[in-house]
C-alpha cells in the first residue's frame, strides 16, 4: 500500500467553518457563539452520515484552542491547530463511543476530566457515535455533562439521536445537521475533480450526488473509486452504474417504471441485469419494497416533507413524483403488500429466482387496470353496461347523500327497456358496441385505451330511438313542453353527434326554433348525452324521414323527497295539454320543484343528521350516542 | 436555618430554585458549602440534617428524597427527622427535592407523614405546564426571552412551542441558540425557528395534524414517534383520541363542553380546544379513519400484517 495515498474524503476534509459544505445555520450559530464568547459546556451534533458533524467538531475545537483564538478563522499554523489537523492533539480527545461503550470507559474519561488542559485554552472531548454508549455509561457521564469542570467542553456526535438519553440531550446544545443538497455536492465534487484532474462529466457527478442521498463522504469516496478507472475518455454515468453493482436508485426507478406500466418484458429484462450483478432475490424485493414505500410517501406528502421522511434528495423526489402521478395510493399499498408477501414466500422456496420472476410479473399485472376508474369501468362492463359509472380521478370520498329532484341525467347513456332486446342479432350488437366505444373515447380522452370496451347489448334500431326519445322527454323540466313534444314531435335521429327532431307544424317549429322552448329542449338533449351544445335540428317532417313506429314510454323520474306539495308553475302558457296520467304526475312533481327547494334543504339536513347519527351509532354499537 | 421542599416533574424549575439559593453561598468555598445527597439512608439523613458548615458563611444541602415517598419511616424515625429539621444549624439551608419522572402522570402521596412534615416548610410544587396550555407556555417563553434580551416575534413563539413542546429546559436551550442566531440585534422569526431549533416527537402534534387532515405532516410526526414507541402503542392512543373526537364532533351541537367532557372523560378546556380544532374536519372522514385503523389493528393482532409499522402508516394514508 502506498503510504502517501490519502483518500480524497480525508484529503478534502474542511479545515475551516466556511469550508464546510451546506449547514449554513450551524456555521452561523457557532461563529456567533465564538464571537460572543458564549461557549456552551456541551454540544450535540446530530444528522445523517457524511454531513460534516465530526469535521465541524474538529474545526470548532481548532477555533477554540487556536493560539490566536478563540476565533472563527483558526490560523491552522500554530501547534494546536496542526495537532488537531494531524489528529494528535493533547487537549482535544476524540473518543469512538462504538468501541468504548462500557461504563469503565466512561469512568476513564471522568477521571481525566478533572485535570486542566495541558497547553490549550479548553480541554475538548469529542465523543463520536455517542448513541453506542451503554445506559450505565451515559448515566456515569450525566453529572459531569451537566456541570463539567471549568474549561472542559464536550462535543457529542451521533447519527441516531433518538438512542441518546433524554437527560443527556437536554443538557447539550443540540445542532441538527441536514442533508447536503445535490447542487452543493455537485459543486464540491467538481472542485475536487478539477483539483485532482479527474475527467468526469457533469451528468456523472450528478449521478454520484443522487446516489449518495445527501452524504458528502459517500460522494467523494465514489469519486475516488472512479478516479482510479484511468480511462482516457471522460467518466460517464454508465461507468458509475457498472461500478456501483448494487441496486442503485436509477435501476430501481427503471424497474418500478416497468412494473407500473405493466411492461412485463422490460421488468424481467431489468431484473435479469440486477440478478446477474450479484444481488440476492430477497434483497432485490426488499429494495423494491422500500422503493414502493418511498413512492407512497412521495404520493401523499409535500416534497420538502418527502425529502425528510424518505431521506432521498430533491432530484430523486422529483423523479418519484412524476412516477407517482401514474398510480393511485391504493395501488401502491397493494404493491407493497404483495411485495412483502413474496419476500415471505421467497424465504421458504428452493427456487428463489423463479419466484422472483413470478413476483415481478405478478406485480406488473397488479398495476394494470387497478385504478379506481378502471375498476369502475370493469364493474360497469360486468353489470351489462346500462349505466356508465362516474369516473373518479382520485379516491372517492364518502359523501352525504343529497336528495335530488330531477333524475340522474349525466351518467345515462343508454336505458334498457326490456330484456328482449338483448336477444338481437350479434352483428348488430357488434356495430352498436363500436358506436358506443367511439362515443366513450370522444367523451373521455383520459380513459385508458387498454381496458375492454363496455359491452352494449342494444342496437341502434328504431326501438332504441324510442327509448332514447322517452329519456329525452323525461329530461325535460317543463311538463307542458314535454306533453307538447310527446304529442306533436317525432325523433328522426338521436345520436350524440346530431339530433334531428320533426314537429307537426310551423307554429310549433317557431316555438322550438326561436321561442322559449328551444332552451328547454337543448338542455334536455345535452343532459341526455352528457355534453354541451349538442348539434340539434328541429324541422318539419320531410319525405324519406325514418320515423320509428311505436309507443313512447316516458320513464318515471325518481320521486323527489318532497315534503309538501306546492302550487303548480303558472309562468308558462299551456298551449295544448293532453297528457297522460304519467305526464300529469310528472307535472305535479316538476312544477313543485322550484317552490320545494326550501323543503328539500330541510330534508337534506334531516338526511345528513340521520346519516351521521347512524354512522356514529354503527361505530359504537349505539352505546355512546344513546 | 431554612428548610425547602421542591417537588414535581419540571426539573428545570426545581434546578432554577436551587440555583437561586446557591447564589447566596460564598463562591470561593462552593465545593465545601454545597452538597448533594441522593436518597440517604435514615442515619445518614439525620447526620446531614445536623451537619455544620465547614467554613465561613452558609451551607446548602440538597437531599434528593423521592424514595422516601415509597418507603415508610416508623414513628420514632419521623419524630427524629422532625426534631432535626426544627433544630438545625442557623447557617444550614436544607433543600428536599422530589423530582418526579416527566410524563409519568404520577404525584407524590400527600398522605405520607414525611410529605406532611416537609409541607410545613417552604414547599413548592414545580409541575410541568401541560402542552395544551399554550397561552401559559407562550407567556413563559416570552418572559425567558426577555430575560435573555432576545427579541422574538409572537408567531415565532407559537412555532417554537409547536416544534419543541412543553419541556422548559429544551425551550430554554433553544432560546439560547436563537440568541446566537440573532446576534447582534436581529429579531427571532418563525423561519429561524424552523431552521435552527430542534423538533421533538409529539403524539399530540401527530394527532392534531391528523385532525386537520394534514397527512404529510402527520406522517413525519409518526416516523419520529416510531423511534421511541411501538406502532400498536401509537395506534391504541390514536384510537382513543379518534373515539373522543367523533363523539365531540357528533354531539357538539347538542351538548355543552362540560357535558362532552364528562362523556369523553376529558377536561372541559380540552374539549373546547378539540371543538375548535375539529371545526374544519368532516365527521365522515374521522369515522373512515377509525375504520381503517380498526382494520389495521385487526390485521396486526391477527398476524396478517407483514410489517406493523407500514400497516399503521397505510391505514391513515388511505
Amino acid at each position: 500500500m502506498n503510504e502517501k495515498y490519502i483518500p480524497l474524503y480525508r484529503k478534502y476534509r474542511p479545515q475551516r467553518l466556511e469550508e464546510v459544505v451546506g449547514q449554513e445555520h450551524i456555521k452561523k450559530a457557532l461563529a456567533n457563539a465564538i464571537e460572543m464568547n458564549k461557549i456552551s459546556h456541551a454540544y450535540l451534533f446530530t444528522g445523517p452520515r457524511g454531513t460534516g458533524k465530526t469535521s465541524t467538531a474538529r474545526i470548532f475545537a481548532k477555533s477554540l484552542n487556536c493560539v490566536n483564538g478563540p476565533t472563527v478563522n483558526p490560523c491552522g499554523e500554530c501547534e494546536n491547530c496542526r495537532d488537531i489537523t494531524n489528529s494528535v492533539p493533547m487537549d482535544v480527545i476524540e473518543i469512538d463511543a462504538a468501541s468504548n461503550r462500557k461504563v469503565e470507559d466512561a469512568q476513564n474519561i471522568l477521571e481525566k476530566v478533572m485535570y486542566a488542559p495541558v497547553n490549550s485554552r479548553y480541554k475538548i472531548y469529542i465523543i463520536d457515535e455517542v448513541h453506542m454508549l451503554s445506559t450505565t455509561a451515559f448515566n456515569a457521564l450525566l453529572k459531569t455533562l451537566e456541570e463539567p469542570p471549568k474549561n472542559v467542553i464536550f462535543i457529542l456526535a451521533t447519527t441516531e439521536v433518538h438512542k441518546v438519553l433524554d437527560t443527556i440531550k437536554s443538557r447539550c446544545q443540540r445542532f441538527d445537521f441536514r442533508r447536503i443538497t445535490t447542487d452543493d455536492i455537485v459543486k464540491h465534487l467538481r472542485y475536487i475533480s478539477d483539483s485532482e484532474k479527474i475527467n468526469i462529466t457533469d451528468d456523472a457527478l450528478s449521478t454520484i450526488a443522487k446516489n449518495s442521498a445527501g452524504g458528502m463522504r459517500d460522494s467523494i469516496a465514489l469519486l475516488d473509486q472512479l478516479s482510479v478507472l484511468g480511462t482516457k475518455d471522460a467518466i460517464t454515468t454508465d461507468d458509475i452504474n457498472s461500478l456501483l453493482g448494487r441496486i442503485s436508485f436509477d435501476v430501481l426507478h427503471g424497474l418500478s417504471d416497468c412494473i407500473l406500466d405493466s411492461d412485463h418484458a422490460g421488468a424481467v429484462e431489468i431484473l435479469e441485469k440486477i440478478y446477474n450483478s450479484g444481488n440476492e432475490p430477497v434483497q432485490i424485493l426488499q429494495n423494491l419494497l422500500d422503493y414502493f414505500k418511498n413512492l407512497l410517501v412521495v404520493k401523499n406528502c409535500k416534497p420538502e416533507i418527502s425529502i425528510e421522511i424518505t431521506q432521498l434528495n430533491e432530484l430523486q423526489i422529483a423523479d418519484m413524483s412524476k412516477q407517482a402521478e401514474k398510480v393511485e395510493t391504493h395501488q401502491i399499498i397493494s404493491l407493497c403488500d404483495k411485495c412483502a408477501s413474496y419476500i415471505k414466500d421467497l424465504k421458504s422456496t428452493n427456487n428463489p429466482r423463479l419466484w422472483l420472476e413470478i413476483a415481478i410479473i405478478d406485480l406488473a399485472n397488479l398495476a394494470e387496470n387497478t385504478k379506481l376508474e378502471d375498476l369502475q369501468a370493469r364493474l360497469s362492463t360486468l353489470e351489462g353496461g346500462g349505466v356508465r359509472a362516474e369516473v373518479y380521478h382520485s379516491a372517492p370520498r364518502p359523501e352525504i347523500p343529497r336528495p335530488v329532484a330531477a333524475p340522474q341525467k349525466k351518467e345515462i347513456y343508454y336505458q334498457t327497456e326490456n330484456k328482449n332486446e338483448q336477444t338481437e342479432p350479434p352483428v348488430e350488437e357488434k356495430k352498436s358496441s363500436e358506436t358506443v366505444k367511439a362515443t366513450v373515447k370522444e367523451e373521455n380522452h383520459q380513459e385508458s385505451s387498454d381496458f375492454s370496451p363496455m359491452p352494449v347489448s342494444k342496437a341502434s334500431s328504431g326501438g332504441d330511438i324510442l327509448s332514447l326519445w322517452g329519456e329525452l322527454l323525461a329530461n325535460i323540466q317543463s311538463a307542458p313542453t314535454r306533453a307538447l313534444l310527446k304529442q306533436w314531435a317525432k325523433p328522426v335521429k338521436l345520436q350524440a353527434d346530431e339530433v334531428v327532431i320533426t314537429v307537426k307544424n310551423d307554429m310549433l317549429l317557431g316555438q322550438f326554433v326561436t321561442g322559449s322552448k328551444k332552451a328547454v329542449l337543448q338542455k334536455a338533449v345535452d343532459c341526455l348525452f352528457n355534453q354541451e351544445n349538442t348539434n340539434m335540428t328541429i324541422r318539419l317532417p320531410q319525405a324519406g324521414d325514418d320515423i320509428p313506429q311505436g309507443n313512447v314510454t316516458v320513464p318515471k323520474p325518481k320521486p323527489a323527497p318532497v315534503v309538501k306539495q306546492s302550487e303548480p308553475d303558472e309562468n308558462e302558457n299551456i298551449e295544448e295539454v293532453s297528457a297522460s296520467v304519467e305526464v300529469s304526475e310528472d307535472e305535479s312533481e316538476d312544477s313543485s320543484e322550484d317552490s320545494s327547494e326550501n323543503s328539500q334543504k330541510a330534508q337534506t339536513f334531516e338526511d345528513i343528521h340521520s346519516d351521521t347519527v347512524n354512522m356514529v351509532m354503527d361505530l359504537f354499537d349505539g352505546k355512546v350516542i344513546d | 436555618m431554612a428548610v425547602y421542599f421542591f417537588y414535581g416533574d419540571e426539573d428545570f424549575n426545581i434546578e432554577k430554585e436551587i440555583d437561586k439559593l446557591k447564589k447566596g453561598l460564598d463562591k470561593n468555598f462552593l465545593e465545601m458549602s454545597f452538597k448533594t445527597y441522593d436518597n440517604p439512608k435514615f442515619p445518614d439523613l439525620i447526620s446531614v440534617l445536623r451537619s455544620q458548615p465547614l467554613m465561613f458563611g452558609k451551607m446548602l444541602v440538597v437531599i434528593k428524597c423521592l424514595d422516601y415517598f415509597t418507603k415508610t419511616f416508623d414513628d420514632k424515625q419521623i419524630k427524629e427527622i422532625e426534631s432535626a429539621l426544627e433544630n438545625n444549624n442557623e447557617n444550614l439551608d436544607i433543600v428536599f427535592v422530589a423530582e418526579l419522572p416527566r410524563d409519568g402522570g404520577k404525584k407524590l402521596d400527600s398522605r405520607k407523614k414525611i410529605f406532611k412534615i416537609l409541607s410545613k416548610y417552604n414547599a413548592k410544587e414545580c409541575a410541568s405546564i401541560p402542552s395544551y396550555k399554550t397561552a401559559e407556555l407562550e407567556d413563559w417563553v416570552k418572559r425567558e426571552a426577555k430575560a435573555k434580551s432576545l427579541k422574538i416575534n409572537p408567531d415565532a413563539v407559537t412555532s417554537l412551542i409547536i416544534q419543541v413542546g412543553n419541556n422548559l429546559r429544551q425551550l430554554d436551550g433553544e432560546l439560547e441558540k436563537l440568541k446566537l442566531m440573532c446576534y447582534p440585534d436581529k429579531v427571532a422569526t418563525k423561519e429561524m425557528i424552523k431552521e435552527i431549533c430542534i423538533s421533538n416527537e409529539d403524539l399530540f402534534a401527530f394527532s392534531d395534524y391528523l385532525m386537520l387532515g394534514e397527512k404529510d405532516k402527520a406522517l413525519l410526526e409518526y416516523r419520529k414517534l416510531l423511534e421511541k414507541k411501538y406502532p400498536l402503542e401509537i395506534l391504541s392512543t390514536l384510537q382513543t383520541m379518534l373515539r373522543r373526537w367523533i363523539i365531540i364532533k357528533a354531539k357538539s351541537s347538542e351538548l355543552s363542553p362540560f357535558e362532552l367532557g364528562k362523556l369523553t372523560g376529558q377536561h372541559e378546556y380540552v374539549v373546547k380546544l378539540s371543538i375548535q380544532k375539529l371545526k374544519k374536519t368532516n365527521l365522515k372522514d374521522l369515522v373512515a379513519m377509525k375504520k381503517n385503523l380498526t382494520e389495521a389493528e385487526y390485521r396486526i393482532k391477527s398476524g396478517q400484517s407483514f410489517n406493523v409499522e407500514d400497516e399503521v402508516e397505510n391505514a391513515f394514508l388511505k
